[in-house]
């Protein structure tokens, strides 16, 4: 199956094709379109006045100011420009864990590509990159249509081995992107909770707006395990024999303190946090997400 | 502590490995699962490791404790430990005591009383081989604690019992049903008190955890109408914490009819002399009883001629049946009954009446001694022997007739060489005007009516007041009842008053003198006799009674008893010297005289059930071996036991006892027994006794439960009827096995929710394997 068949599911691009996919923040681009620029330009949105200085396009100062008070001042416009989505995958050993049809991998490419067609869709450019505990690999930013192939074929050509370590990674895609744009991490985040907030923390101060989906498996947030089991790490080699029941509630005490955690922090940094469960049907997960984030949008 | 009924089930303690080998194999046998979120898991590894690890050892004791409980309860374990005991394996005692009197063979329906009481020992074992928990049961019959209790030297106090202390376990049954075969209702009158005692001191010994006590009985009026005799004894079992239970096996008495006497009347008691025998019949019922037939039965059995004398054979009479009417409530009705035996020997009354609820007090047996003549010692001290002549004349009046007496006129001289044994043989002695008697000549005869000899002494001119008032009055303790003054003369008669008033007597020596409308009695003439001293007044209180005087008050004749014998003097001479009383048919209460004086040779107390049956003999005349020949249940069914006479209390007498003492079972059946004596000279003789029933246990009233109870207090008893559903004597404590299956489930429980715990169980919905 080509890898576009593969994570591009009809229903879900169906349901969420209506959509907006909307930078909640002011992001960097250069055409005219829905999302907000931080450069002043021409727009039908006023901003606000600043004083003129040497080199500012005259055809901003208002006259009207000068007029009446005799000092120039530059009409400011708010100036809409074009989204630079970069979409940043997981491919981590952990992604590979799944107890439904989609594993949290393919549950995140899904997801990926899914917001990858939907930027394309409205012109907006789409990068990507998947990483483990660094950049593994890189699609550039684009706004062709044709270039959602290639963000796909990205997901699908990586190998799920090595431990993530966020911080790194997304490090590098700070460098990787440095124009600012949105920065949507697809990743069941199984990594220090401190190196991952620093890591979004920064890329939340080089202005990028920041998404987090984070893939868990309703194992992972359940722990239903019966009976004598061996686990075994995915990601170390670390393994423990057990009566899962006995465990189940240390271990969901260790999760919940652990999504705590990593809720909080991204609230702080007013980063987009969601909670996604791979049993959970994609484009109902989209759709809500992208629903609740334009009613954001447009309260602010 | 480790007491198992199968002792070879006890290899399945092995089992309890089995646990440990699955836990070992489960080790092997981990699913593996390939898991991301490893750091949390490890975390709440880490924080719960010690408690998880705890939690599979305790889950793996558990089921090791599961298997050895149930490997215990296959195996039966009976548990002695104390604190398992606290867990329901207490060892309880059940002492039930059974009343097998005469009463309980009261028929109601098909069954007995006694049989419904046997039937709830049986329940009693039935609900304890139920309850699993170790039981034991002591049986005791009422008969046998009475008789044990006649002599306790004899019978320890533990082999009384029919079944003592004997566990009930799965053979049980058969072993009591053997016991059950070999006894049944005895004849005996025996109330609950010696039980009880004999049951006070086994309880007071006993070890059991609990016990408890079961009296069974029909709680008839007459045992337990006076329960304050039963209450220090009930009230000390209770305080050894001993519940009590009265177990009635019936709920209203039967009307019920019975013999209760069978006994000859005075008279002479020899061959060919007809005798009437007094038989009385009463209704213990609460209605009267009506159109009720007494048939008797005069049988004779040839002991001369008998070779085996363990076969009831005689020659049977049947006497003419005596109907009647109607018995009221509560009324006893006497009938006499003529017999006639034309030879001697010790021949039997039988009395019957039709069957009702008691069949064995419907019949009655007497043995009666016919002689061929009884005798009579005649002195006369009138020198013409005129006395003498009289009382021959009416005692032996010759031709076909015959009183059944025998005088024998002797001298007075023939006391002063009779030995005792020689005198004994005499029914009565009849003094007529001896003139004085030798201090050895009255000790003879104080000690003759002492014995139950018969004395009559008639005065006359001859005699000596004086010594008479010496030697024989002896100030009131001497064979004459009364002190002599003097002769007088009876006033002429001035009216129609006769000389001898015993008007309004019912005396039997007078008592056929009054018959008719004119009574001869009033013929009679008494011109003179003796007075008495004028101080002298008749003393009731030492057995002296006047009981015929004369028209001027003045006594004609006085009774005196002494012992078991009977004196009687007359005021006036025998011969027609002083009176013309032996010239009138007046003089037949002669033969009146000597019924009723030598009534104390014949005079004998019924021997009932169970009492003691005491040959003695002459050791230089018999030998020591004797057969006694005992009745059975069955009518011509009778046994032999053998006795060796021994030495008694005097030096020529050797004495063997049947009965009594010696087990009163020995003469626990009503009927005739023999002694068969031999001599050392010449052929065996018999010696025949009739043991009835005590009429006592014919009055089936039966006890108010509630004022027994009530009169009982503060003794609690708990009381049911046998027909009532029982069992609330169960005790509290749970059997083991029961108990160790209330145990095991409650293990059970806690080893799934240990399990369930621990995550050996799926959960609800279905958890992920893997």
């Amino acid at each position: 199956m080509p890898d576009s068949k593969k994570y591009l599911h009809p229903e879900s691009i169906k349901r969420i094709s209506r959509m907006e996919l909307r930078a909640r923040h002011i992001v960097e681009g250069f055409l005219s379109g829905m999302h907000r620029s931080p450069y002043f330009g021409q727009s039908i949105e006023f901003r606000q006045h600043r004083e003129y200085v040497a080199g500012d396009d005259l055809r901003h100062v208002d006259w009207q100011v000068w007029a009446r008070q005799d000092r120039l001042y530059i009409k400011q416009y708010e100036e809409d420009t074009n989204l630079r989505c970069t979409l940043l995958v997981d491919i981590s050993a952990s992604m590979s864990y799944g107890s439904g049809p989609l594993n949290k991998y393919e549950y995140g490419c899904t997801a990926a590509a899914s917001l990858a067609y939907l930027a394309l869709k409205q012109q907006d450019a789409v990068g990507a990159a998947s990483f483990d505990e660094r950049i593994r690999g890189r699609v550039p930013v684009r706004s062709k249509r044709n270039h959602l192939n290639s963000i796909i074929e990205s997901f699908g050509s990586q190998s799920l081995t090595d431990k993530t370590d966020m911080h790194v990674v997304l490090s590098q895609a700070a460098e990787t992107f440095a124009r600012r744009g949105m920065m949507v991490v697809v990743s069941d985040l199984l990594t220090d909770v401190e190196r991952l907030l620093q890591g979004l923390r920064l890329l939340r101060q080089l202005g990028h707006d920041v998404l987090v989906f984070h893939i868990m498996d309703d194992d992972e947030l359940d722990f239903p395990f019966d009976g004598p089991t061996r686990f075994e790490g995915l990601e170390s080699a670390d393994s423990l024999n057990c009566n899962p029941r006995s465990l189940r509630e240390g271990y969901l005490e260790a999760l919940g303190q652990y999504l705590e955690r990593v809720s909080r922090g991204c609230a702080k940094s007013m980063i987009d946090y969601a909670l996604i469960r791979t049993s959970e049907p994609l484009d109902a997960v989209l759709a809500k997400y992208l629903s609740n984030r334009l009613g954001m949008h447009h309260k602010n | 502590m480790w007491q198992f009924t199968f002792y070879a089930l006890t290899w399945g303690f092995l089992l309890t490995l089995l646990p440990l080998l699955i836990h070992l194999i489960n080790l092997l046998r981990h699913r593996r699962v390939k898991w991301a979120a490893m750091d949390f898991l490890l975390q709440s590894y880490k924080k719960h490791r010690r408690w998880v690890w705890l939690k599979q050892l305790l889950l793996l004791l558990l089921r090791m404790l599961i298997v050895a409980l149930i490997v215990a309860m296959l195996a039966q374990w009976t548990p002695k430990n104390r604190i398992l005991e606290a867990l329901g394996g207490a060892t309880t005692h059940h002492y039930v005591l059974i009343d097998d009197s005469l009463s309980m063979s009261e028929l109601t329906g098909d069954a007995t009383c006694f049989d419904i009481a046997l039937a709830e020992v049986r329940r009693v074992v039935r609900q304890s081989q139920a309850d699993g928990s170790p039981h034991r049961l002591t049986l005791i019959r009422f008969s046998a604690a009475a008789g044990a209790a006649r002599s306790p030297e004899q019978t320890p106090s533990s082999s009384v019992a029919d079944v003592l202390a004997e566990p009930i376990d799965a053979k049980f049954d058969e072993r009591l049903e053997k016991k059950m075969q070999t006894i049944g209702v005895s004849e005996l009158a025996c109330g609950p008190l010696e039980a009880l005692e004999l049951s006070q001191q086994l309880i007071a010994d006993d070890d059991a955890d609990t016990t408890r006590l079961y009296i069974i009985s029909d709680f008839r009026q007459v045992s337990w109408g006076n329960p304050t005799v039963v209450r220090d004894t009930l009230n000390e079992i209770q305080s050894s914490k001993v519940p009590m239970e009265f177990v009635s096996c019936v709920r209203q008495g039967q009307p019920n009819l019975a013999i209760t006497s069978l006994q000859p009347e005075p008279g002479p008691q020899a061959a060919g002399v007809p005798l009437f025998v007094h038989v009385e019949v009463t209704n213990y019922g609460n209605v009267a009883a009506t159109n009720v037939q007494l048939k008797l039965t005069a049988q004779t059995v040839d002991d001369q001629t008998n070779t085996d004398p363990t076969v009831w054979m005689p020659d049977i009479e049947e006497l003419p049946v005596e109907y009647i009417d109607e018995i009221a409530e509560g009324e006893t009705i006497s009938r006499r009954v003529q017999v006639y035996f034309p030879t001697t020997g010790r021949h039997v009354v039988h009395a019957s009446l039709a069957d009702d609820p008691i069949r064995l007090d419907n019949s009655r047996w007497e043995v009666i001694d016919f002689r061929s003549s009884e005798r009579c010692l005649v002195i006369d001290g009138d020198p013409e022997q005129r006395n003498a002549f009289f009382m021959q004349t009416i005692l032996q009046p010759g031709g076909r007739a015959s009183t059944g007496v025998s005088p024998d006129v002797q001298p007075v001289s023939f006391l002063r060489n009779l030995s005792m044994e020689q005198l004994a043989t005499y029914d009565a002695v009849y003094l007529m005007d001896v003139r004085e008697l030798e201090e050895s000549g009255v000790e003879k005869l104080m000690l003759y009516c002492d014995n139950g000899g018969g004395l009559a002494i008639f005065a006359g001119p001859q005699m000596d007041l004086e010594r008479y008032n010496e030697r024989l009055y002896l100030d009131g303790k001497g064979i004459l009842p009364m002190p002599l003054r003097r002769q007088e003369l009876l006033p002429p008669r001035l009216d129609d008053t006769p000389d001898i008033n015993i008007e309004g007597s019912d005396h039997p020596v007078f008592r056929n003198l009054l018959r008719g409308r004119n009574p001869i009695i009033r013929m009679a003439h008494v011109d003179r006799y003796l007075q008495p001293r004028q101080d002298w007044n008749a003393d009731a209180a030492s057995g002296v009674e006047v009981i015929a005087s004369y028209r001027n008050g003045d006594p004609f004749a006085v009774e005196k008893t002494i012992g078991n014998g009977r004196i009687v003097f007359f005021t006036t001479t025998f011969a027609p010297l002083w009176n013309d009383l032996a010239r009138s048919p007046n003089i037949l209460y002669a033969l009146n005289l000597h019924a009723h004086v030598s009534t104390g040779r014949r005079k004998r107390a019924d021997r009932h059930v169970g009492d003691a049956i005491e040959v003695q003999l002459d050791s230089a005349v018999y030998q020591a071996g004797i057969a006694f020949i005992t009745p059975g249940e069955e009518d011509k069914q009778r046994f032999q036991l053998d006795r060796e006479a021994r030495k008694s209390d005097q030096a020529s007498l050797i004495s063997a006892v049947l009965g009594g003492k010696n087990g009163q079972s020995e003469t626990g059946n009503s009927g005739v027994y023999d002694a068969i004596v031999k001599p050392i000279e010449g052929p065996p003789e018999t010696r025949r006794y009739a043991v009835n029933i005590d009429p006592i246990e014919s009055d089936l009233t039966t006890v108010n439960s509630r004022e027994l109870l009530s009169s009982l207090s503060p003794v609690r008893v708990q009381w049911r009827y046998a027909d009532e559903a029982g069992g609330e004597w169960l005790r509290g404590d749970l059997p083991p096995n029961l108990a160790l299956m209330a145990l095991l489930i409650l293990l059970l429980i806690g080893e799934q929710a240990l399990a369930f715990s621990a995550s050996y169980h799926p959960t609800q919905g279905g958890g992920r394997t893997v």
